[in-house]
């Protein structure tokens, strides 16, 4: 009902009526048009806010865990980045398929999609086996390899920046920023599709997600499989976010800060903790995007500078109060 | 039924941590292991505890190679107490202990009331509710302490219960310290095996069937506390000079520093 079109609620329900077969003041054509903006454009982007949301915050509550830090992010071990340097890339050696016709529009984007996820996942691979060795993981490793993926796509990013054209360079700051307004019931569905691998997938591993916060050993000697907990959820999360990542762009934040607001709500428990996570993702992605539309319509900011701007202060204040404890 | 090790070597590189140790942890006894630092006491431990495989030899869980067990019937006979646990996140005291009921699926009826006996056995109940990041130390020792009891609070199926400990003792206080050492006596007289590190030598004459001295990875001394700790001995594998007397009232060894 939010956005540059004002569209009264009465219109919404009857435009649903005439959709499901109900024949209300057929022929209007002002409700055609209303009808088409809710059904091609608001509907679709509010469904793709909620799945990446429910995402993000997933993939970083799994994170957090794998970590046992409660300050890591997916963008930390570089999936974020490796995903939008793969984005990049295609944006600026595959241009030529952006332009030519609507075939080619749907082309490019699955293109998009597909270099945004290749990219993920070949940093979470690359990160994985520089970390692993002699059958166990080193975290600080991990991390700090993480970094350096991150740098790398940095790098990488800016020195396709030197041969993009203006239109390219366009398209890759806004992938950078992450935005939804790209949002259509094809990603909707990518972005369904990776949210039910993602619950499959993690939600059965709270408990041991748990032990797994005492320490790799302890949670070893608690009959936990470690080595196949940390694969699972590395693939998941690289899986996770790159999907994101393609669907609507580089989002920050979200994974950082909703798990955060769970586990002071309910606590640390990953049983809850998860599909608390999800839920709470959706409803701030779906906020935020609100937001990055009314502020300042009818143009609209990237959600990801919304997201910023909600998230960074909220994390400095946790970084303090944390930093007030340890002291 | 035992733990036992044969002949199991651990190396890193050039350097070996333990030397063919050959050592039997049986059901109902308590097995104490003293030696200055880097003895290789934590390594032995390791080993026990499938922490790492040796590089040479063989550990057996009640007659079957560690390895050789699934992960999670292992874990619900074999507890290991390691020295320090890192735990960042804020659960509450309740909800540690029952990381101890991972490997079981004894329901969350049942898992609650031996969360509860278990935190009362190391008179922790008052904990109850509290959040773990906020405890002292040695709070924090014993929540971890009634972790590993009630993983293996009930006899099971797949043979003797075993418990490993190493410095269990490091951040208790006296009355807290004698609670350790009654609740391992009540664990090994139901039956279960104990093998604890511990450096004070007092310590260990008080509560141990069996006391082995480890020097350079490799195991010096083995026999009942009053056989093992001899001046001599002492001297050998500490480097101090120490006189013996005779508990008054228990009759086991004490060690005085000269």
């Amino acid at each position: 009902m939010f956005g540059p079109v004002s569209i009264p609620l009465s219109s919404l329900i009857k435009g649903l009526a005439s959709f499901l077969g109900f024949s209300v003041e057929a022929g209007n054509e002002d409700l055609q048009r209303q009808w088409l903006i809710v059904s091609a454009i608001r509907l679709p982007r509010m469904l793709l806010a909620a799945l990446v949301g429910a995402c993000l915050a997933i993939c970083g509550g799994a994170m957090q865990g794998l970590f046992r830090n409660p300050l890591a992010d997916p963008s930390l071990i570089g999936v974020s980045a490796g995903a939008s340097l793969g984005a990049s890339l295609v944006i600026v050696f595959a241009s030529v398929w952006f332009q030519n016709g609507p075939m080619g529009e749907l082309l490019g984007l699955s293109l998009l999609a597909g270099g945004a996820f290749v990219g993920g996942s070949v940093a979470v691979m690359l990160v994985y086996r520089l970390a692993t060795g002699a059958g166990t993981t080193s975290v600080a490793t991990m991390l700090l390899a993480g970094i350096a993926i991150s740098a790398l796509a940095g790098a990488g990013n800016s020195l396709l920046s030197f041969h993009a054209d203006n239109e390219m360079l366009r398209r890759i700051s806004l992938w950078q920023m992450g935005r939804l307004d790209g949002a259509n019931w094809s990603r909707v569905l990518m972005a369904v599709t990776a949210l039910a691998v993602l619950l499959a997938g993690l939600l059965s591993q709270g408990r041991s997600l748990n032990a797994l916060l005492l320490g790799e050993s302890e949670a070893r000697f608690l009959g936990i499989d470690v080595e196949q907990l940390k694969r699972r959820v590395v693939v998941l999360t690289a899986l996770g976010v790159g999907v994101s990542v393609a669907v609507a762009g580089a989002i920050a934040f979200v994974g950082l800060v909703v798990p955060h607001i769970v586990r002071l709500a309910i606590g640390p428990d990953h049983r809850f903790l998860l599909p608390a996570s999800a839920l709470l993702g959706s409803s701030l992605l779906v906020f935020a995007d609100a937001l990055s539309r009314l502020v300042v319509a009818p143009a609209e900011l990237p959600v990801g500078i919304v997201t910023a701007l909600l998230g960074v202060p909220f994390f400095f204040s946790l970084l303090a109060r944390q930093r007030s404890r340890v002291d | 039924m035992t733990l036992n090790t044969v002949a199991a070597t651990l190396s890193v590189g050039e350097k070996t941590l333990l030397q063919a140790t050959d050592l039997e942890l049986k059901g109902g006894e308590i097995t104490a292991i003293c030696g200055p630092n880097g003895a290789g006491k934590t390594s032995l431990l390791r080993v026990l505890s499938a922490d790492v495989s040796p590089t040479l030899g063989q550990v057996k869980l009640n007659g079957r190679p560690l390895n050789a067990w699934d992960a999670r019937v292992r874990a619900q006979i074999l507890a290991v107490l390691p020295q320090h646990s890192t735990l960042d996140f804020a659960f509450a005291v309740e909800a540690v202990v029952a990381l101890g009921r991972t490997p079981h699926n004894s329901g969350d009826k049942r898992d609650k009331e031996i969360v509860g006996a278990a935190l009362a056995a190391v008179d922790s109940a008052h904990l109850q509710g509290r959040s773990y990041t906020e405890l002292s130390g040695g709070e924090k020792q014993r929540v971890h302490l009634a972790r590993v009891l009630a993983q293996i609070w009930e006899p099971s199926p797949h043979g003797d219960r075993h418990l490993i400990l190493d410095e269990p003792t490091a951040s208790l206080d006296l009355a807290h310290q004698a609670l350790l050492l009654e609740v391992v006596k009540r664990f090994a007289a139901e039956g279960g095996s104990v093998c604890l590190v511990v450096h004070d030598l007092n310590l260990a004459a008080r509560c141990a069937d069996r006391l082995l001295l480890m020097r350079d990875g490799a195991i010096v001394a083995s026999g009942a506390p009053i056989d093992v700790l001899t001046e001599a001995e002492v001297k050998a594998v500490f480097n101090v000079d120490v006189q013996l007397i005779t508990h008054p009232q228990s009759g086991r060894p004490l060690v005085i520093q000269c």
